[in-house]
């Protein structure tokens, strides 16, 4: 282990069990955050809005292009080997539990790495999960990227480049997952959709419900 | 949190300085997340340990990783993170879970294909290492959570 490593968890001030490396009952080892799986966020968050690269397509798309479809928001990283895929595999399992509104849904994954995250590897990881645009990868400029976290109060962290000593434990991010309504208002916090407890059947309700509103 | 930890110190080192009865570790259900070669693949396993000591996890390595490292995944005040873990303790006549969101062991490297195998020589304090052989799922993870 580094010395920042050490350093990073200090500064945390993460508990002593895991500074000791003892390994804990399962029951407090699933990331998963205590609380409610579904946070209503009706009038606490700006509606949709930001300005990135489509990594599919390679052209720039706004809030305009989800005008009508109900959205996943998650900021994540593909070298991150457990909860960014946990989240993607939660999405991909949701569709189905969407009938016919399925199609409509989009998943759209942000990269807090730009460094690592090209967009050709940013394409070939979303398509692990499932087809554009439902499955949807967004490159902003650092700019771009930037007022996208602030305007959703995400926090991150990508100091390392492509070639740093472990880069992966140093990159973080908020796992803040939103759910937009097809008309862009934000509705709910996902808190449990980065997790191995996401609430599909939840999830799925919430967001015929706004299908059927609209 | 202190006190607790005193507390499990002074629990654990006596049984740990006896000369401890072998503990006797299995492994079952190890799997990998394979996505792509240069993303780090994720490895999951249940370790049950039958022994009447706890046995201490200190590594794993791996042929199809470079290298593996002991991770775990924490989700604190709304920030994903991960941490490395230097050891992991299954107690006796106990087990321990490596699971999806949590602890898992970071396959840095992988070459491995999806729907094959790699196998994970896992390292013990005292006790002899252990060779577990993982299957290779892809994105959408092992069968049971499809």
């Amino acid at each position: 282990m580094s010395r920042s490593a050490l350093d990073r968890r200090a500064m945390l001030g993460l508990s002593g069990l895991a500074l000791g490396g003892l390994a804990l009952p399962s029951a407090w080892a699933d990331s998963a955050p205590a609380g409610p799986s579904i946070v209503p966020l009706e009038g606490h968050l700006p509606p949709l809005a930001l300005h990135m690269q489509d990594v599919e397509t390679g052209r720039p798309v706004t809030q305009a292009a989800f005008h009508g479809h109900p959205v996943i928001l998650y900021f994540g990283f593909t070298r991150c080997p457990d909860t960014c895929p946990l989240t993607m595999q939660n999405a991909a399992k949701l569709i189905p539990l969407l009938g016919k509104h399925g199609k409509d849904l989009r998943v759209v994954f942000v990269t807090i790495d730009l460094a690592y995250d090209t967009a050709a590897r940013l394409r070939t990881f979303m398509a692990k999960f499932g087809p554009p645009p439902v499955f949807t990868g967004l490159r902003g400029t650092p700019a771009e990227l930037a007022a996208a976290a602030k305007r959703f109060g995400v926090y991150y962290r990508a100091p390392t480049g492509p070639d740093s000593p472990d880069p992966e434990s140093a990159i973080r991010h908020s796992s803040a997952t939103y759910l937009f309504g097809p008309d862009g208002r934000a509705i709910a916090l996902l808190a449990t959709f980065p997790s191995s407890r996401p609430d599909l059947p939840g999830v799925a309700a919430l967001i015929r419900k706004t299908m059927d509103k609209s | 949190m202190r006190r607790l930890l005193t507390a499990l110190a002074a629990c654990l080192v006596p049984v740990l300085a006896a000369a401890a009865p072998t503990p006797a570790v299995t492994a079952k259900d190890g799997w990998f997340r394979y996505l792509l070669p240069q993303i780090p693949a994720a490895g999951f396993v249940t370790l049950a340990n039958a022994g009447d000591a706890p046995a201490v996890l200190v590594g794993a390595s791996s042929p199809a990783c470079g290298s593996v490292m002991l991770h775990r995944s924490m989700n604190r005040s709304g920030m994903d993170m991960m941490i490395h873990v230097k050891s992991i303790i299954i107690p006796a006549h106990g087990s321990f879970r490596f699971s999806p969101g949590a602890y898992h062991l970071m396959c840095m490297k992988p070459r491995m294909t999806v729907g094959g195998t790699a196998h994970v020589t896992l390292t013990f304090a005292a006790a002899p290492p252990l060779t577990v052989t993982f299957t290779v799922y892809g994105a959408d993870g092992h069968p049971s959570s499809r």
